[in-house]
């Protein structure tokens, strides 16, 4: 990928970015955009994490600033957002990426706090995000809000339950709202559906997932990919894709489904 | 080959929630018209009182269970005492909704986000759940969740919250459909579009529904007996091979391309 400095004074805000080398989508996003000539606000949970990346960037000459938070926490979202536009002066580009997934007991024995949880981080974390950005955003009539899904959004988790394909839903409903309202405001919201991202973390707990040279089910590159497509979408130029839900899965959601892969492979619960 | 005259749901048991308005007495009404035994639940003991009345006062076999289904102890309260008096429980219709103030999602407070999200969210989980647990034993149930057209489009009137929270429904209707298949249960989104009530005539007048009218293909609203006959059609047992689905039911106002920011036609 060409280093084609699009992004060049624009200020980029990624959740769930951090573990550097040892990330997932987020870090790779976050690499991807500084590459492209953002500063880059990493977020995640801990001080450690958020650092992996930073430093990361930071080696390879880009610009990059770490805030720990937590996206279900309105008033986190906020802090940070504030925090982001008093060091840097402005917001231009959210990528709302922090989630919770994996697996999850079958329904009848999913218990409250399991499914709170999910649906707090990965639908209510958006929104509360996407709130405080916009506030922002709406003054300086600009944005770019990408919200990182997942092919659950239409169909269901291969390996998650389901408060995961419910909040994974929701949030292509949340983008498509905000697309419309905001498109006055040149503001984008689009929400991308990857599925089988690289994730280090999880390959190592899920040797399985992974093997195999069929290429329909070849882990995704999180900076070469996923990145890509986020740092484009994030153009000045690019204000013509709005309320769009883009699955990034080598055509793997075309394919008519198969019930054997999904229930033997998965290893998960389905009741 | 026996033509289909009739869904006949004799012998079946139903639980309705908020049952207490909107679509949700036409509903009940349906499924006891065509043979169910039907247990009407509301958020409180008025509403659920007064929608028991109604039903009974045309001649519906119906009882009430009013509980909050966005209390999860409640939920599993509600399920055990429906199964508790009638031996069983095949059908759930879960209506229940709350709608959103139409602000702009900037001005979305947390309290609206959080009240639309226990609704038409948690609550389903909580109900589902409940009646998963009783349904896979006698292998057979249906799950019917009413959503909203807007789950696949937007809303004027409503906002954020409830576009994502209808979405976000359905995303929870496709993953249980495919958990629970292989028990004989089906679980199913219906969509319903423009549908004119007689409360909603007095509210809204006959002009301005008139003028919503025109812009669906149909040139009409849709009736709230039309919606219901869908619902018994999915609560029967000929429809038992339709799950995960989510049908619009709607004039075909969500395959004709939208106006821009159009208030004036806006119904959803």
């Amino acid at each position: 990928m060409t280093d084609e400095r699009w992004l060049e004074g624009m200020v980029a805000f990624v959740t769930g970015a951090g573990r550097g080398e040892d990330g997932g989508g987020g870090a790779g996003i976050a690499r991807a955009l500084a590459r492209h000539g953002a500063r880059v606000v990493v977020n995640d949970l801990t001080e450690e994490f958020v650092a992996a990346t930073v430093t990361q960037i930071q080696q390879r000459g880009g610009e990059a600033w770490g805030i720990v938070g937590d996206v279900s926490n309105p008033r986190d979202a906020e802090r940070m957002i504030d925090a982001t536009v008093e060091r840097f002066g402005q917001i231009d580009i959210l990528v709302n990426n922090a989630a919770l997934g994996g697996l999850v007991p079958a329904i009848e024995r999913l218990p409250d706090d399991i499914w709170h949880l999910q649906v707090a981080v990965d639908l209510s974390g958006p929104f509360f995000m996407s709130r405080a950005a916009l506030r922002h955003m709406i003054p300086r009539r600009f944005g770019r809000i990408v919200n990182i899904g997942s092919l659950a959004g239409i169909r269901t988790g291969f390996v998650s339950g389901a408060p995961y394909t419910t909040a994974k839903s929701g949030l292509i409903g949340l983008t498509r709202q905000m697309a419309a309202e905001f498109a006055p405001f040149r503001i984008t919201v689009n929400v991308l559906l990857p599925t089988g991202i690289r994730n280090p973390a999880i390959m190592r707990r899920r040797p399985d997932l992974f093997q195999g040279n069929d290429r329909q089910l070849g882990p995704l590159d999180p900076e070469e990919e996923i990145g890509k497509l986020v740092a484009f979408l994030a153009r000045r130029d690019v204000g013509f894709i709005s309320g769009a839900a883009i699955p990034l899965d080598r055509g793997l959601g075309s394919a008519l489904g198969n019930f054997v892969e999904y229930a033997r492979r998965s290893g998960k619960d389905i009741g | 080959m026996q033509t289909l005259q009739r869904c006949d749901l004799t012998g079946m048991v139903a639980l309705v929630t908020g049952a207490g308005g909107g679509l949700g007495p036409f509903i009940a009404r349906a499924l006891a018209e065509a043979g169910a035994t039907v247990a009407v639940n509301d958020r409180t003991l008025e509403r659920t009182t007064a929608a028991v009345e109604e039903l009974r006062r045309a001649g519906c076999a119906v009882e009430g269970f009013p509980a909050d289904v966005t209390d999860s102890a409640q939920v599993d309260q509600l399920i055990q005492h429906v199964v508790e008096r009638f031996g069983q429980l095949d059908i759930l219709v879960n209506k229940a909704e709350a709608h959103g103030s139409g602000r702009r999602s900037d001005e979305v407070t947390d309290e609206e986000w959080e009240a639309v999200l226990a609704v038409n969210v948690h609550a389903p989980f909580y109900l589902s759940r409940a009646a998963v647990r009783h349904m896979r034993h006698r292998r057979f149930g249906r799950i019917i969740h009413v959503s909203n057209i807007t789950a696949i489009r937007t809303s004027v009137l409503n906002g954020v919250a409830y576009v994502a929270t209808k979405e976000a429904l359905y995303g929870l209707t496709r993953h249980l459909s495919i958990e629970v298949a292989q028990h004989g249960i089906t679980v199913n989104a219906i969509l319903p579009g423009f549908i004119v009530t007689p409360k909603l005539v007095s509210e809204w007048g006959e002009e301005r529904i008139a003028r919503l009218a025109e812009t669906i293909p149909a040139l009409r609203a849709g009736t709230p007996e039309e919606v219901a006959a869908l619902v018994v059609f999915l609560a029967s047992r000929e429809a038992g091979y339709i799950t995960g689905a989510a049908i619009p039911i709607d004039g075909a106002v969500s395959v004709v391309p939208g106006a821009r920011n159009n208030p004036e036609a806006a119904f959803a």
